[in-house]
C-alpha cells in the first residue's frame, strides 16, 4: 500500500496516494485542469505548459501533469497568474498553427478568452501536406508539436523510430530521416501516430480524400 | 552503351560507390562460362565482403546501381527464362532467382576482363581512403574517447570526425554507417544533426566563414564586413558559392568579444577584422596567434597563470605551483575535508546560478555508493561571455586539476569536460593536456601513486547555446538532442545517465586549487560578507580595453569599467552597462559607485550572473540591442516547451518591428506579459530569462519602446 498524501487544491482538502500528479489529484475532486500534450498512455513530456498551476513556495508555475503531490502542499489552479499563463500560451499557439481541427484546444481558447489574433503577423508553421504513402497524410501546418507521434513511434509504444525532430526553436518540426517519404523509412504503418494525434495533422488518407472531395463539391 | 572506362571514371568521381567494383569483381571471379546465379553471387559477395573493413556488402545499393546504371548485365529468370536488361534491372524482384551474365560488349576487348578488372581493383579497391580513415576511427573509438562509455554518447564526436574526414558534411551512406556502428536508429541520428548548427547533411563550402553578428562585433562593424564579403562572393548569408569554395554562415556571439569584430573560418579564429583585411579571411590565414588573452585585475586567482605560463607545457604549470593542490588533496585530505574546505570558502557557481559549490558537492557525495560523475561545463556561449574561453585557452591544467579534486571529493571516477564547439583551439588544448597528464600518471588509474582512479573525457559541443544549461548539456553528452530535462529530479541525484552528477562552471573549478592550498577562510575573506572571493568579468562593447578582469567582490563598478577596462572612448558618454549578459539587466552611469557584489547589486537590480558586462556609449540605440538579444534567444530556443519555443520568437518579432520604427501602443504591455508568462512557465533558464533584459529596459526607460 502506498502512503497517502494530503494537500489543498483551491482551498479544498484532498487525500491521494503518494506519487499522484497534481492534475489527477485535482480531477479526483472535480477540478479539471486543461492539458494539450498530455496523454495517459505516454510518458508526459510536460511541454505545452497549459496545465500550469501555482504551488505555494515555488518560484515558477508548475506543470500539474507531472509534478507529484506533496504533503501539506497548497495548490491554486485558478489565480490570475495561472489564467494569464494559459491564455498567453494559447494565444502563442494560435499565432503559429492552424487549429481548425483541434476542437479541444478551441474550447480552451474560448474558456480562457485568448485573443487568437494577438500575435498575428509572425512566422507560422508552414508546410505543404505530405501525401507520400497509401495510408495517411501529414499536414504539419496543423502540428502543435505535442510529441505524441514521435513518442508512440519510439520507446513509448512501437519501437519503430521512423520519426524524430527537425531543426529547433520555432522551426522545429516532426521529421523522418533526411525528410524521406514514409515508405523509405522504418515506418510499419501501424497507425498509432494517426490515432493519437490531437489535431488534424495526421489523418487517414481515405478520410482526407473524402474531405477534399466534399470541399470541392 | 556504358564502358568499363566510364564505370571506372564514375567511381573515381564518387558518382558510384567503390563497392560496385567489388561486386563486379566477385561476379567475374566466380562466374562459370560467364554465368552466375544471383543468389550465389550475393551469398559469395556477402561472405567475401564481410572481411573488408569499411565495405558494407549487406547494403544492396551498390549492387543494384551496378546492374541498373550500367549496361553490363542481363538477368534470366529461372522460373520462366524471361530475360531482363538495362533499366529493367532497377526493379528486379530479388526474391526470385536469376542467371546473371555479362553482355558481349563488356567481354569484347583486347585484354581479358579479368586483367582489366584486376588493374582497376589495384588502383581503386573496394574502400576509399576516406572510408578507410573513418573505419579506423570507428574501430578505435573506445581507445580514442574512453573505455566503458556507452556507445551513443560518442555520436556527437563521431559526427565531428566524420565531417572532418568527408569534406565537411555527412552524406547518407556515412550516416547509415554510423547508424550500424552505434546501433542507433537513423531518425535519432538525423534528429541530432538537425539540432546542432555545426553538423551538415548537405554539401557545404570548403571554407565556412562565420562572422559574429552580436553586440560587441556589430558595434565595431562586423555587419559591413559580412555584407562586403557576400557582395564579392555573390551569395547571401547562409549560402554557398557556386564553385563550392565558400559558405557564409550567420552566427551569433562567438565569444571573441575582446577581439571584436571577430570571425571563424572553419575552426580558425580571425580577430579584429576590417574591410581591408578580408583577403586573410578568404585565404584563412590570420596574422595573429589562435589564442590571445587580454586580462587584468589586481588579485589574480583564476587568472594567475594566464599569459605567464605556456598553456601547452605541463612542466611550466608545475613550476608555477600546479598540482600542489591535488597532491595535498590526495596525501592529506579526506573527501569530507575537501568538501568542508570548499564550503568554508563560500564559493558559489560562476556559471550564473550562484549555487554554493560545497553544498552541490556534498549533496552528490551523500548518495548511496555507485557510479557518479563530475562535468566541467565549458559550453560558454552567451552573448558577451568569454571569461571561460580565456581560462580554457590559457590554463587548461588548472581546470583539470580542479576537476580531479571535485571527482575525489564526490567519489567520481569519471569526469567530463564539455567544450563549446566553436572553441576548437580550446578543445585541442584540453585533448593535449589530458594526454600529457595521463602519460605522466596524473590521470587514469592510481593517480600520483595513490589508489585514486579518475578518467577525464574531453567532448565538443556543436553549436547550441542551450547546451550550457546543465541538463541539456547532459542530454548532449549522452548523444541526444540538447533538450533540457524536467526538474526535479536534480543532477545531484539524477544526472548523467541518471547517476548523481556534479556540474561546475570552468571558473568555479579554476578557483578550487587555490582554495585547497590556502584554505576556505582565506578565499572567503577576499570578498564581502555575502559575496566571497573574486569574480571574473568579461567586459566588452563601447570600452577602451575589452578583456577579462578578475576583481574581489566589493570593488566599485567604476573600478572595473574605468580603471581596468579603460572607460569609454574620448568624446562619448556612458549610456548603460548590460550586466549578466543577454539574460541580464541594465545599469546606468549613476550606478558606477555601487560595489560589485550580490548584496549591493540586489537593490539596484543589477545582475552578476556569469560576469558579463557589455558597455554601451551614448551612440548605441538600445532598441537595436534588445532586438539583437531577443533574436539570439529565438535562434537558440530548443523548441521543447511552448512558451519559449513560440514566445521567444514573438518577442523577437515585436522588438524587431520596434527597431524598424513600427512600434504599436500596446507593445510594452504585451512584452511585459509575455516575459512574465515565459518566466513562469518555461522549462529551463533560457526561456525563463529570455525576457528579462527587455522587462528591465522598460522599467528603466519607460518611453524606450514607445
Amino acid at each position: 500500500m502506498k502512503n497517502s498524501v494530503t494537500l489543498t487544491i483551491d482551498s479544498q482538502n484532498v487525500t491521494v496516494p503518494e506519487g499522484t500528479s497534481i492534475a489527477d489529484a485535482a480531477e479526483s475532486i472535480g477540478i479539471k485542469i486543461p492539458t494539450i500534450c498530455y496523454h495517459p498512455s505516454l510518458t508526459p513530456p510536460a511541454i505545452c505548459r497549459v496545465c500550469t498551476v501555482e504551488v505555494e513556495g515555488q518560484r515558477t508555475l508548475q506543470p500539474a501533469c507531472v509534478v507529484p503531490v506533496g504533503e501539506g502542499m497548497h495548490v491554486k489552479t485558478d489565480t490570475d497568474r495561472v489564467k494569464t499563463a494559459r491564455k498567453v500560451i494559447l494565444e502563442l499557439l494560435a499565432s503559429t498553427v492552424n487549429l481548425e481541427e483541434a476542437p479541444e484546444i478551441q474550447e480552451q481558447i474560448d474558456e480562457t478568452g485568448a485573443d487568437t489574433e494577438r500575435f498575428e503577423g509572425g512566422v507560422k508553421r508552414h508546410f505543404e501536406v505530405k501525401e507520400d504513402n497509401p495510408f495517411y497524410i501529414r499536414d504539419y501546418a496543423q502540428c502543435i508539436m505535442c510529441w505524441r507521434c514521435i513518442q508512440v513511434c519510439a520507446d513509448d509504444v512501437q519501437n519503430t523510430y521512423a520519426l524524430t525532430w527537425g531543426k529547433r526553436g520555432l522551426e522545429s518540426h516532426v521529421a523522418t530521416f533526411l525528410d524521406e517519404a514514409m515508405p523509405n523509412t522504418t515506418c510499419v504503418f501501424c497507425g498509432n501516430c494517426v490515432g493519437i494525434c490531437p489535431t488534424g495533422a495526421l489523418k487517414g488518407l481515405i478520410e482526407y480524400r473524402s474531405e477534399q472531395k466534399k470541399e470541392q463539391e | 552503351m556504358s564502358s568499363l572506362n566510364q564505370f571506372a571514371n564514375d567511381i573515381r568521381e564518387n558518382q558510384i560507390s567503390r563497392a560496385a567494383l567489388f561486386w563486379l569483381r566477385v561476379f567475374v571471379q566466380h562466374a562459370q562460362n560467364n554465368v552466375l546465379r544471383s543468389d550465389l553471387w550475393i551469398k559469395t559477395g556477402m561472405e567475401e565482403g564481410a572481411v573488408i573493413s569499411g565495405l558494407n556488402a549487406a547494403d544492396p545499393a551498390a549492387r543494384v546501381a551496378l546492374l541498373s546504371n550500367y549496361d553490363f548485365f542481363k538477368a534470366v529468370r529461372l522460373k520462366d527464362q524471361k530475360s531482363f536488361s538495362g533499366k529493367e534491372l532497377d526493379s528486379l524482384d530479388w526474391n526470385r532467382k536469376y542467371d546473371l551474365s555479362l553482355l558481349p560488349h563488356v567481354l569484347e576487348s583486347d585484354d581479358a576482363i579479368e586483367t582489366r578488372l584486376e588493374a582497376l581493383w589495384q588502383e581503386i579497391g573496394a574502400v576509399s581512403p576516406q572510408d578507410r580513415a573513418f573505419e579506423a576511427v570507428l574501430e578505435n573509438r573506445a581507445s580514442i574517447w574512453g573505455e566503458n562509455i556507452p556507445g551513443r554518447s560518442l555520436l556527437p564526436e563521431i559526427l565531428h570526425e566524420a565531417q572532418s574526414i568527408y569534406d565537411g558534411w555527412l552524406s547518407t551512406p556515412v550516416l547509415k554507417r554510423i547508424s550500424r556502428a552505434l546501433k542507433l536508429p537513423l531518425s535519432d541520428i538525423y534528429g541530432v544533426t538537425e539540432f546542432f548548427t555545426m553538423y551538415y547533411t548537405q554539401p557545404v563550402g570548403k571554407k565556412i566563414i562565420r562572422i559574429c553578428e552580436d553586440s560587441a562585433c556589430t558595434m565595431r562593424g562586423s555587419q559591413e564586413i559580412q555584407k562586403s564579403l557576400c557582395k564579392n562572393l555573390k551569395i547571401n548569408p547562409g549560402e554557398t558559392t557556386e564553385d563550392g569554395e565558400y559558405t557564409i554562415e550567420p552566427i551569433r556571439c562567438l565569444g571573441l568579444c575582446d577581439h571584436a569584430p571577430a570571425a571563424l573560418v572553419n575552426n580558425t579564429r580571425h580577430f579584429e577584422l576590417s574591410l581591408d583585411k578580408t583577403d586573410a579571411l578568404l585565404a584563412n590565414t590570420p596574422d595573429h596567434p589562435q589564442t590571445r588573452n587580454k586580462i587584468g585585475g589586481m588579485v589574480k586567482i583564476a587568472l594567475s597563470n594566464i599569459n605567464t605560463i605556456d598553456p601547452g607545457s605541463f612542466e611550466d604549470y608545475q613550476e608555477q605551483g600546479g598540482l600542489a593542490a591535488l597532491k595535498k588533496t590526495l596525501q592529506q585530505l579526506t573527501p569530507e575535508d575537501v568538501i568542508e574546505s570548499v564550503k568554508a570558502s563560500k564559493l558559489v557557481g560562476r556559471g550564473g546560478a550562484a549555487f554554493p559549490t560545497g553544498m552541490k558537492w556534498q549533496f552528490t557525495a551523500g548518495n548511496p555508493p555507485g557510479p557518479r560523475y563530475v562535468i566541467c561545463n565549458a559550453d560558454e556561449s552567451e552573448v558577451g561571455a568569454f571569461k571561460d574561453r580565456v581560462l580554457l585557452d590559457g590554463d587548461p591544467f588548472r581546470i583539470i586539476e580542479g576537476l580531479l579534486i571535485a571527482c575525489y571529493a564526490v567519489g567520481a571516477e569519471q569526469g567530463f569536460i564539455y567544450i563549446r564547439g566553436e572553441h576548437r583551439p580550446s578543445y585541442e588544448r584540453f585533448v593535449h593536456a589530458a594526454a600529457v597528464m595521463k602519460e605522466a600518471g596524473w590521470l587514469g588509474t592510481g593517480i600520483g601513486g595513490t589508489d585514486f582512479n579518475c578518467h577525464i573525457a574531453v567532448r565538443r559541443g556543436a553549436g547550441a547555446y542551450i547546451c550550457g544549461e546543465e541538463t541539456a548539456l547532459m542530454e548532449a553528452l549522452e548523444g541526444k538532442r540538447g533538450f533540457p530535462r524536467l526538474r526535479p529530479p536534480f543532477p545531484t541525484t539524477h544526472g548523467l545517465w541518471g547517476k548523481p552528477t556534479v556540474i561546475n562552471n570552468v571558473e568555479t573549478l579554476a578557483k578550487i586549487p587555490s582554495i585547497i592550498i590556502h584554505g576556505g577562510a582565506w578565499y572567503a575573506a577576499l570578498g564581502t560578507a555575502e559575496s566571497a572571493g573574486t569574480k571574473l568579468f568579461s567586459v566588452s562593447g563601447s570600452i577602451q580595453r575589452p578583456g577579462v578582469y578578475e576583481v574581489p567582490f566589493g570593488v566599485p563598478l567604476r573600478h572595473l569599467i574605468y580603471d581596468l577596462a579603460g572607460g569609454i572612448a574620448p568624446g562619448r558618454e556612458l549610456q548603460a552597462i548590460l550586466t549578466g549578459g543577454a539574460a541580464g539587466t541594465f545599469l546606468k552611469p549613476e550606478h558606477l559607485d555601487t560595489p560589485i557584489s550580490y548584496e549591493a547589486f540586489k537593490p539596484i537590480q543589477g545582475t552578476i550572473g556569469a560576469g558579463t558586462m557589455i558597455v554601451f556609449d551614448d551612440q548605441v540605440d538600445l532598441r537595436h540591442i534588445l532586438a539583437d538579444i531577443s533574436g539570439f534567444f529565438a535562434h537558440e530556443s530548443c523548441g521543447k516547451c511552448y512558451p519559449c519555443q513560440i514566445g521567444s520568437q514573438r518577442q523577437a518579432e515585436i522588438l524587431e518591428r520596434i527597431k524598424q520604427g513600427r512600434g504599436l501602443a500596446e507593445d510594452s504591455e504585451t512584452l511585459l506579459e509575455l516575459a512574465q508568462v515565459m518566466a513562469d512557465t518555461s522549462i529551463c533558464g533560457l526561456g525563463q530569462s529570455a525576457g528579462w533584459a527587455t522587462v528591465d529596459a522598460i522599467k528603466r526607460w519607460p518611453n524606450l519602446l514607445k
